[in-house]
């Protein structure tokens, strides 16, 4: 066997062993509804933003096309929240009831954007975050964090409550 | 971990180069340089890719494609590639259809590894190729309405002429066999990787001519017939 024949046969064979397993295969995701997540925060008196976790029972309802629908019943301590959006409207109303017959109500704009992703893992509906607008009972503000409702982790709304 | 994977095949590629040029450092001045060499024009070659009639019979997409070549040393094969994709897929599960057929187009280089001062014009070598290929086209979508699974009602998915474009690199392996005075035939296995691709606002790309289906990286092949044309005459036959 030529030294050159044993180079070629070496660099193929390395070749192979550097290709085997390197083709990227579809990974779909295991969800297929992406959701609006909030988080939320408290500003303290010398400008320090903080996670904060709602103290008492917090009910959040959504209001869609004129239906109403409880999402998270009585949850104490929790800082985020992950709820579904509307595929057909374009502006979602998420309620805040909190103990005392008190309430907050955030309106979500958004524009739905139906998304063909591959054969493998076929469509999907996404969402842009175009606006928001709320009361202010015990909500201070609310901005967007990230406006692209995908199917990530990434935040998409931070809800400031008065601490 | 990517780099290191390209510059590791770079390196494999570039490897024989090497070897030759140190090879021919030592006999320096006995025989014609190695740039001189890869300098000499031997001729022409004109392919075309068959492996498509085959795929055709198995998959939804296909591709054909005609190459012309030319001979720099017997070692050196400088190389353009122009073909034309074709898809017209349905998943018959999801009932989503994505169609598109357009042409593309590569540049790039075989490099014969058998090629000997002594046999400088093997009849059957083998060689390592470079690619780097790209395809701009349109395609179109027709997708079952999306339902909202919470609310109810339904979103259609209808898309046409969505543009598209991709480019790639390619690296592999290939062979080929003379059968007849003048002509020859071959095989190519490649390792693609993608560069750069458009997204459109509302879908990816699933086929992309030339390319494959649209993934990072994927493997591609060529059945190839091969016509040379020489021009120059050359030794050791």
């Amino acid at each position: 066997m030529t030294i050159r024949f044993k180079h070629i046969t070496v660099s193929f064979l390395a070749m192979l062993l550097l290709f085997t397993g390197c083709e990227e295969s579809y990974d779909c995701s295991i969800e297929n509804v992406a959701y609006n997540k909030m988080g939320f925060y408290c500003v303290s008196d010398d400008n320090v933003e903080s996670k904060y976790k709602y103290p008492e029972a917090l009910t959040v309802s959504l209001m869609v096309n004129g239906n109403d629908s409880i999402v998270v019943n009585h949850i104490t301590d929790t800082d985020n929240l992950r709820l579904p959006m509307s595929y057909t409207s374009n502006c979602d109303t998420v309620v805040f009831h909190y103990e005392g017959d008190y309430t907050d109500t955030i309106y979500v704009e958004h524009e739905n954007i139906p998304f063909y992703i591959s054969m493998e893992c076929g469509t999907v509906m996404y969402h842009k975050v175009t606006g928001l607008k709320c009361t202010n009972s015990f909500i201070d503000s609310a901005v967007i964090a990230n406006e692209n409702v995908k199917f990530d982790y990434n935040e998409n709304i931070k809800v400031y409550f008065i601490d | 971990m990517k780099t290191l994977r390209y510059i590791l095949l770079i390196s494999i590629l570039l490897t024989p180069i090497a070897v030759h040029a140190d090879n021919k450092g030592k006999e320096a001045g006995k025989e014609k340089s190695f740039i001189s060499e890869l300098l000499s024009f031997n001729g022409i070659g004109v392919s075309a890719d068959v492996f498509g009639l085959a795929y055709s019979m198995l998959e939804d997409y296909t591709s054909y494609e005609f190459a012309v070549e030319a001979n720099l040393g017997n070692r050196l094969y400088p190389i353009v590639e122009i073909g034309m994709g074709w898809c017209d897929a349905t998943d018959e599960t999801r009932g989503i259809k994505y169609k598109t057929s357009a042409p593309y187009y590569r540049v790039g280089f075989n490099y014969n590894l058998l090629t000997r001062r002594d046999k400088p014009n093997p009849k059957n070598y083998v060689y390592a190729l470079a690619r780097f290929g790209w395809s701009s086209f349109k395609y179109d979508i027709d997708a079952p309405a999306i339902s909202d699974p919470v609310w109810g009602g339904e979103v259609p998915l209808i898309l046409n002429d969505i543009d598209g474009s991709c480019s790639w690199a390619e690296i592999g392996i290939g062979i080929k066999v003379k059968i007849a005075k003048g002509f020859h035939m071959g095989w190519t296995v490649r390792y693609k990787a993608r560069l750069s691709e458009k997204e459109g606002d509302n879908s990816r790309m699933w086929y992309v001519p030339g390319f494959g289906i649209n993934k990072s990286t994927c493997f591609g092949g060529t059945y190839n017939l091969i016509y040379e044309i020489p021009l120059k005459k050359n030794r050791n036959k």
